[in-house]
């Protein structure tokens, strides 16, 4: 079915499914001609470090967020206070967080200062990376565009027939 | 029968969220039952600051008992345990639990209540499963209890404790198909009996959307924002797509708001904050608008996409959301989108085919009706009721063998 007869059709049926099917072949498209896309990718990135900057608590980079990376890189900003040996150790966990931790902490927000500085850091670094991996894909895209555009002019050898 | 609801607040100007679904609810019901609810004296969702006397109160025809807090919110603490109970995968059930008392609201008196009255009561309704009287009251009467978890794909539902936790009720009251498949993923186990209700909309009558342009001064034709105003609701990338949006194209189309505000809104020319507005103001703003949009990542139902559908409006969602791309697909009533490429395309599709806008509108429109009439959401509670609870409560009045 050709477009004007699909735009007829959900004016008084409309399919989201399809709709949406027929949107992202737009986006597709222009993606292929390279119209905007680049454009694009760059406000979703833009978006995504500005929040990044922010200190979401989710604290997601766009590369984390795209290759479904675990937290397990991130630094462990709290301590960790656990016991496996039932009630002695719950006597002695309770002991840590009420009455050693509470005067110990001040020390430990130093740390936790400077612990989220570097966090900080981190986040901003993989968004550079990702800034990086971007330009490279550009730049490979570019070069293979040139390299296509500069077959095609080449002249034919001896004895080969024109190109169309 | 006598039915009790145990909500974190209940108020009149409540008028969204999980707190709306319970009261408009409980006043249904009450046409046909004895309903009482058993909440707390907070109605500020961030530090739950008592902002009602303890006791007992008629709103719209249902018994309100109000129970005093214990603490408020003491908002470092819960920042503190929610990064352990979040990103430390060392962390334990107890840290969890201490995450459902920083939570709050605290009512030891409420728990109490429901530890020495849940016999006066058939059947008792938990709403929300995050807050302490719900997690903590279900159990005091779990097996004439029926939770409604309005739960949404945010990390809280992922804690080790609630696998248990949902398989405890006589019955789930889920909003939508997604809410079930999320909390079926999390349980240990099967789920108890369920129904999926939704909710139904009431529309106020004589609305004048001519009036309410002329009284706001809104000029331009406009995109629709409901809600609060924050960043759990995804509205800091509305602002960033909508800017952005606004210098690549030409459109006459304003962004405008209609919320309280938790979160500083950009100084554009073309995005207007109305601030908080009336029922039938909304419904106003909603005939008046072009189409909604709904950014947010984490709903278990939005009540004003259901809202604008019930208005003929078509809606732009936040595909990553499976509740709001799952509505949208079901509808037919609306588009959305997973990045800003998808968010231009589609508001582009929208303003350049107005016939298409109006049809979405009216494909969600007519959706509402077959499925979410009030005669609906009433015909499913009272089912799940009947299978969950008196099953339970023969069991328990048999004679032992």
């Amino acid at each position: 079915m050709d477009e004007t007869a699909l735009l007829d059709q959900w004016k008084t049926n409309p399919r989201v499914d399809d709709i949406m099917g027929y949107l992202q072949k737009r986006i597709d498209d222009r993606r292929r001609s390279g119209i905007l896309y680049d454009d694009e990718i760059r406000t979703e990135l833009g978006f995504w470090l500005t929040e990044v900057l922010a200190g979401r608590p989710s604290g997601e980079s766009t590369l984390q967020h795209y290759l479904s990376m675990t937290g397990e890189w991130r630094l462990q900003l709290h301590p960790s206070l656990s016991t496996h040996r039932g009630l002695i150790g719950r006597i002695f966990l309770w002991i840590k967080k009420r009455i050693l931790y509470p005067p110990l902490r001040w020390i430990i927000e130093q740390n936790e200062m400077n612990a989220a500085r570097q966090d900080h850091l981190n986040l901003s670094l993989l968004n550079i990376l990702e800034e990086t991996i971007l330009e490279n894909g550009r730049l490979k895209a570019r070069v293979a565009r040139l390299e296509k555009a500069s077959a095609e002019r080449t002249p034919p050898g001896p004895g080969e027939p024109p190109q169309p | 029968m006598k039915i009790a609801f145990v909500i974190h607040r209940y108020a009149e100007t409540i008028v969204g969220g999980s707190e709306f679904h319970c009261r408009r609810i409980a006043e249904e019901l009450s046409a046909r039952h004895a309903v009482e609810v058993l909440t707390t004296t907070a109605e500020d969702y961030v530090t739950w600051k008592e902002s009602f006397a303890p006791g007992v109160e008629t709103i719209n025809g249902v018994t309100v008992r109000r129970f005093k807090i214990k603490n408020r919110r003491n908002l470092v603490r819960f920042k503190e345990i929610s990064d352990v109970c979040f990103h430390n995968p060392a962390h334990t059930a107890e840290d969890e639990l201490e995450w459902i008392r920083a939570n709050g609201p605290e009512s030891p008196d409420l728990l109490d209540f429901i530890r020495k009255r849940h016999s006066d009561y058939d059947v008792i309704l938990f709403y929300s499963y995050r807050y302490y009287p719900s997690y903590f009251g279900l159990g005091e009467a779990a097996g004439k209890a029926i939770l409604v978890p309005t739960a949404e794909e945010d990390p809280a539902v992922y804690m080790t404790i609630f696998a248990d936790y949902f398989r405890r009720p006589a019955g789930i009251l889920f909003l939508t198909p997604e809410e079930r498949d999320l909390v079926g993923k999390v349980a240990h186990g099967d789920l108890p009996p369920s129904e999926v209700i939704g909710f139904a909309v009431d529309i106020p009558p004589s609305l004048d959307a001519e009036a309410f342009k002329a009284r706001h001064g809104l000029r331009h034709p406009f995109l629709l924002y409901v809600g609060r105003i924050d960043r759990n609701k995804g509205c800091d990338g509305l602002f960033h797509y909508f800017t952005e949006y606004s210098r690549r194209r030409t459109e006459d189309v304003d962004l405008v708001l209609v919320g309280t505000k938790a979160l500083d809104i950009p100084n554009h020319t073309r995005i207007k904050h109305l601030g908080f507005l009336t029922d039938r103001e909304k419904f106003e703003a909603l005939q008046a608008c072009e189409l909604l949009i709904m950014p947010s990542p984490y709903e278990s139902l939005s009540i004003v996409v259901l809202e604008a559908w019930a208005m003929g409006k078509t809606t732009l969602a936040n595909g990553l959301c499976k509740v709001l791309r799952g509505q949208s697909r079901r509808s037919n009533g609306g588009l959305f989108f997973d990045n800003f490429s998808e968010f231009c395309e589609g508001l582009d599709f929208l303003l350049a085919h107005p016939d298409i806008r109006a049809a979405l509108g009216r494909s969600g429109q007519a959706w509402l009706q077959a499925n979410f009439q009030w005669s609906h959401v009433m015909e499913k509670i009272e089912r799940l009721i009947a299978a969950a609870i008196k099953p339970a409560a023969a069991e328990r009045s048999s004679p032992p063998r």
